[in-house]
């Protein structure tokens, strides 16, 4: 069935074809958990929400008509569950995640050059964690189109089916997310830096 | 081109989005300003970083529970589109199906249907109540009944008073509580199936396995009095006060005689035999116990499709999903399903297509089963004796496990097959 293309499953699917929506959701169980995962920073609310994405996606299967490409349609579902979720979280006022990094920022590690050293791998994870974590202090909008630019790969047209905003929005937003991110993420990680050169 | 301008078109500069025009400009500017370059340098670089980030894999139990979900939703979808479909037309629905079942036109079907609710009437008024006409209700304390005496399993939907509680059903909590309401509303599909069937003056469907169910269908059956005959060859004796006035006061709908035999047919239940347990003959405990009811059940399918290729896949898939696959020759499948699950695949069926045809046979094998089981009594005293007896023990012995080893092997193939429904499913081409 991997050779099928997703339209074809997505008819099947629609007729109540029980392993073609298996089969969807093999080949795009992985895209919706990375999203989630990235958006929420741990495993266990990228477990709840790739679910409840799968959920929505069967239920609303009869209202896609095929004008998008399925896999936006995906995205998008995913990028409005993330929101939905997050307001959620927000009205019952859940751990800030902006004062838990306050907590951490003298804990993080230096950022790395591209020629990576013997402790490399620790490095590696600590980076890895900052990235995490300033993605974390971002807004939704910023966050999404973060995750769905650099990890997910989507082109400026993917982005702006799956936001449903323009392409116009999709340059603009991409540029100040990136811009916001750079911030941050310099304000993590100079101290450290700084820090490192002296002991040096 | 200012430092202000390029910042904007620095994301789309390091994708490579911008025109060529607007690129250039950019370019040159970068050449000439340090500070955006660094800018630019720092925004590759966090480009870099998000690609060093590793790939996160989902749990591999996480497509098992979406898919779990999906089963359910799809489950309750299914008896939702059923009952609203059922509660459009009401007796003309009921008729229009049994005109489906025997083939015979609409209007036919509706005197049948008319005289079933005359019958019924009739059959009140003989019967000196009106809670006699509700057949539910009957069943309902029919298993109330049994459940009091067994103490089996309280299943959730037992509290509703479900006519069809399968006491052989167990399962965990979670999916007892999930199963809930798909089993609950699949009960009143089948109560609906039963009906339908004694309109059209067909043998009754034996949806549920059980013993339960055989005690419950003889509300339905009762007014058969063909088929109250079969009731007489119950044997075993004894049963409870409290069970026999019940049962007395719960007769649906039965004339004077049937009554009586419907009566018999649960008296003879024993307390053992409510419990599943195996009876007691002259000292000797038996392996198997005589029923009351035992069909052998198949259903042929005619599905007229315009998509041969799409239905076949989509049956199949139910197969796969509820029942056995036996054979599967061109434009037809064969499978065999758990009783349990025959209403649930026959209506999953019936909404592929426009055009599903359903005729069903049943082959009352109860007399056959009987005879079996009250042969294989006889062996297992005939062992008993031959065990107390030190001068028979040996080849007699022997013979005598080796036939009542036969006999059980023929008689649980009976009980087996009881507990299924046959299915061929025929596809017939509309482009032929």
């Amino acid at each position: 069935m991997s050779s099928v293309d997703d339209f074809k499953l997505v008819k099947k699917a629609q007729s109540g074809d029980y392993k073609a929506f298996e089969e969807l959701v093999n080949r795009y169980e992985s895209k919706v958990y990375t999203v989630a995962y990235r958006f929420f920073g741990n495993h266990e609310d990228a477990c709840d929400l790739t679910q409840e994405v799968f959920i929505k996606i069967y239920k609303s299967l009869k209202n896609f008509r095929g004008d998008s490409n399925f896999m936006t349609w995906v995205y998008h579902i995913t990028a409005n569950a993330c929101r939905d979720e997050l307001r959620k979280r927000k009205n019952k006022k859940v751990v800030s995640l902006d004062e838990e990094f306050k907590d951490d920022i003298t804990l993080l590690a230096s950022i790395p050059d591209s020629a990576l050293l013997p402790d490399d791998e620790i490095e590696r994870k600590e980076l890895c964690e900052q990235v995490q974590r300033c993605l974390n202090m971002m807004s939704d909008e910023y966050r999404l189109i973060l995750i769905m630019r650099e990890i997910q790969g989507l082109s400026y047209d993917e982005i702006a089916s799956t936001m449903e905003c323009s392409l116009g929005t999709v340059k603009s937003r991409l540029n100040r997310a990136r811009a916001s991110f750079r911030k941050k993420f310099s304000a993590l990680v100079e101290p450290k830096s700084n820090l490192s050169r002296q002991n040096k | 081109m200012k430092c202000q301008d390029v910042c904007k078109y620095l994301s789309e500069y390091i994708d490579d989005e911008l025109d060529v025009k607007i690129k250039k400009d950019v370019s040159a500017h970068l050449l000439a300003c340090s500070s955006c370059r660094a800018q630019l340098e720092q925004m590759k670089r966090i480009k870099t970083v998000f690609l060093e980030l590793p790939e996160v894999s989902p749990p591999n139990e996480l497509k098992d529970k979406i898919m779990s979900r999906v089963r359910d939703i799809q489950e309750h979808d299914c008896i939702r589109d059923i009952q609203e479909h059922d509660c459009k037309s009401g007796i003309s629905r009921i008729a229009a199906k049994v005109a489906n079942a025997v083939r015979t036109p609409w209007y036919k079907a509706v005197t049948v249907a008319a005289m079933f609710v005359m019958t019924i009437g009739i059959a009140t008024l003989w019967g000196g109540g009106i809670e006699n006409i509700n057949i539910i209700d009957d069943t309902i304390k029919r298993s109330e009944i049994l459940k009091e005496d067994t103490h089996t399993i309280e299943n959730a939907y037992d509290e509703k008073g479900s006519a069809f509680s399968n006491q052989n059903d167990v399962s965990t909590d979670k999916q007892q509580a999930n199963d809930k309401d798909i089993n609950s509303n699949m009960d009143v599909k089948d109560e609906g199936l039963r009906v339908e069937k004694k309109l059209g003056n067909t043998d009754t469907v034996q949806v549920k396995s059980s013993k339960t169910s055989s005690v419950s269908n003889d509300s339905v059956k009762a007014t058969n009095n063909e088929n109250s005959s079969t009731s007489n060859q119950l044997h075993s004796p004894g049963l409870g006060a409290e069970t026999q006035a019940s049962d007395n006061q719960a007769t649906v709908g039965d004339t004077p005689n049937s009554q009586a035999t419907d009566s018999a047919a649960v008296a003879s239940k024993t307390d053992s035999e409510l419990q599943g347990l195996p009876e007691y003959h002259n000292g000797v405990v038996s392996s198997y116990s005589v029923e009351t009811n035992l069909l052998i059940s198949s259903v042929r399918i005619e599905i007229t499709t315009d998509d041969i290729e799409g239905d076949i896949q989509r049956v199949m898939d139910i197969v796969a999903q509820y029942g056995d696959l036996l054979t599967v020759t061109e434009g037809t499948i064969q499978f065999v399903v758990d009783k349990k699950s025959y209403s649930i695949v026959l209506s999953k069926i019936s909404l592929i297509s426009e055009e599903v045809d359903f005729k069903q046979t049943h082959k009352d094998v109860t007399q056959e089963y009987n005879c079996l089981v009250n042969q294989l009594n006889e062996k297992e005293q005939q062992r008993a004796e031959a065990l107390k007896s030190k001068d028979q023990l040996g080849e007699d012995l022997k013979k005598i496990e080796a036939e009542i080893n036969e006999l059980k092997t023929i008689i649980s193939n009976y009980q087996k097959r009881s507990e299924e429904v046959e299915v061929i499913v025929e596809f017939i081409s509309l482009q032929k």
